[in-house]
């Protein structure tokens, strides 16, 4: 589905996505940085399809027949704001479960041993 | 979609605001459900581990930086954090690009109408201080500055939406909250005192110049600011909200006005985009614009209570490009000041605490806003 459908091809003023000044470096190697870019930016571009199907979801319910113009002027009312605001922080929680890993060790207590360590004790029978 | 605020606003489409929707919902994600665990591998993990090879914990922000940069925990949420404030302005920019040659058309129509109450000077000539233009603060794609076309106003309107996603919902429907704050507290501060001129420096699109002017109907306003783009739009837009202030393009560290022409000269998070240089020369002119008697309001940002929170802060300094942010950490802004020219019994630094969600805040604490006054 094309959700630009209004964006021209190429617009008469280009306006820069791009921010003057050094991109900071977060991970050892930077193919990683901007992997998770393209990551986040898909996370993104389904949440939008999500709520666009949620509006279609209403509609239909609403009159059985709609128009793309409908979708278009389509006003969430509150109730609907506040549960697509809920859906969407569990949606983000899902796709960001990396985010969450390592704590969830500290959080239980449950630290695990390296690897290495247990398959050299394995080797060395002490279990 | 809903009526933007006024005709210098983007019309939102469904899918803009969904894209606008996800960022929100990222940040509060990362603010409320990522970032507090920072805290916790710091005090499990690094505290521990510095204390086996120093012999005590991280005593400043710096070595507590040097450590958690390490940490695959502080790696993944810094950089979704940054993504997060990249995505938001690029979906801010969406529905901008697409409208903007009518948008710049509309603000052409608009400009100095003959039925203007308020004003706008620009001046093509004035040089923008570096501090503006080394990098694009907080990573606003062109910054408060770059026009993008003719007689642009695009930087106004990615301010405006941007900001408003900063931190979601925390500013207001027309963005004026901090301008409201201020107000407050110098209503609280000075009950009985009605300004007659009233100058607020670094305005960018006047969103806290129409809270002094809304609060003051009787004053003369002005708003001064370094960003022509930013400034057309803050004139045309204050303009639509019947807001009446006149906007000049003016370097805050040496105005055009005269000495002693206002009675008030405030700012609202101007001066962490500032530098050192230039802080002294800010306070200095807000003194010499100053009649007798008259009061100078600087209102600044947080920056953290311990070395840890201090190091969270730093985050803007290292990945947000607010280079200058972090030296405003436990500056002693009366000595600025004094070294502008004021008197040690003239200053006060106040801390103003703003209720807005905290859940908001990227750095989760009370938040306190630093504020600087000189009664002269
Ligand atoms: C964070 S914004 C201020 C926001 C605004 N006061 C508000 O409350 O919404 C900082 C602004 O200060 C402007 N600025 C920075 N240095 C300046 C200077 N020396 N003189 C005038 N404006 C300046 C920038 O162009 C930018 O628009």
């Amino acid at each position: 589905m094309d959700s630009n459908r209004k964006t021209p091809a190429r617009p008469p003023i280009r306006v820069s996505r791009t921010a003057k000044g050094q991109r900071p470096q977060n991970f050892q190697d930077p193919a990683l940085d901007k992997l998770l870019g393209i990551a986040v930016s898909l996370a993104g571009e389904v949440s939008v399809l999500r709520d666009r199907v949620d509006t279609l979801e209403r509609l239909i319910e609403k009159s059985g027949l709609f128009t793309r113009k409908e979708i278009e002027s389509f006003e969430p009312g509150a109730d609907a704001r506040t549960e697509r605001a809920a859906d969407r922080i569990a949606y983000i929680e899902r796709v960001l479960l990396a985010a969450h890993r390592e704590l969830d060790e500290i959080d239980s207590g449950r630290v695990a041993r390296p690897l290495d360590e247990i398959i050299a004790d394995y080797a060395n029978r002490k279990i | 979609m809903a009526k933007p605020l006024h005709p210098f606003l983007p019309e939102l489409q469904h899918d803009d605001v969904a894209r606008l929707d996800f960022v929100k919902s990222l940040r509060r994600f990362l603010s409320t459900r990522v970032l507090p665990g920072n805290a916790k591998v710091y005090e499990q993990r690094v505290i521990p581990r510095f204390r086996a090879t120093h012999g005590r914990e991280p005593a400043t922000r710096d070595e507590i930086r040097a450590e958690m940069v390490r940490e695959p925990y502080y790696q993944l949420w810094s950089a979704l954090q940054r993504r997060s404030q990249e995505m938001l302005w690029e979906a801010a920019i969406e529905p901008i690009q697409r409208e903007l040659p009518e948008l710049i058309k509309k603000a052409n129509a608009a400009v100095n109408r003959p039925d203007r109450r308020g004003s706008l000077r620009l001046n093509p000539d004035l040089p923008l201080p570096a501090y503006n233009t080394e990098m694009d603060i907080h990573i606003q794609p062109g910054g408060y500055h770059h026009e993008w076309a003719n007689d642009d106003i695009a930087a106004g309107a990615i301010y405006e939406i941007g900001v408003g996603m900063y931190m979601p919902d925390a500013w207001g429907a027309e963005g004026d909250y901090l301008g409201q704050l201020a107000v407050a507290n110098f209503r609280r501060a000075w009950p009985d005192r009605k300004p007659r001129r009233i100058l607020d420096m670094g305005c960018t699109i006047g969103s806290s110049t129409t809270a002094w002017a809304r609060a003051f109907p009787e004053a003369e306003v002005h708003g001064i600011d370094v960003g022509a783009p930013v400034l057309r739009y803050a004139h045309v837009r204050s303009e639509a909200l019947g807001v009446p202030i006149h906007f000049s393009q003016q370097n805050a560290e040496a105005t055009e006005f005269e000495p002693g022409s206002f009675d008030l000269v405030v700012s609202q998070i101007l001066i962490h985009e500032t530098s050192l240089r230039a802080m002294p020369r800010i306070f200095a002119e807000s003194r010499r614009l100053l009649a007798p008697g008259g009061l100078m309001i600087h209102m600044d940002i947080p920056r953290g209570a311990n070395p840890f929170k201090q190091f969270m802060h730093d985050w803007e300094s290292y990945n947000n490009n607010e280079g200058f942010a972090r030296f405003m950490t436990g500056l002693d802004l009366e000595a600025v000041a004094v070294e502008g020219g004021w008197q040690k019994d003239e200053l006060s630094v106040e801390r103003v605490i703003p209720n807005y969600d905290k859940s908001q805040m990227a750095y989760g604490d009370e938040y306190p806003y630093t504020v600087l006054i000189g009664n002269r």
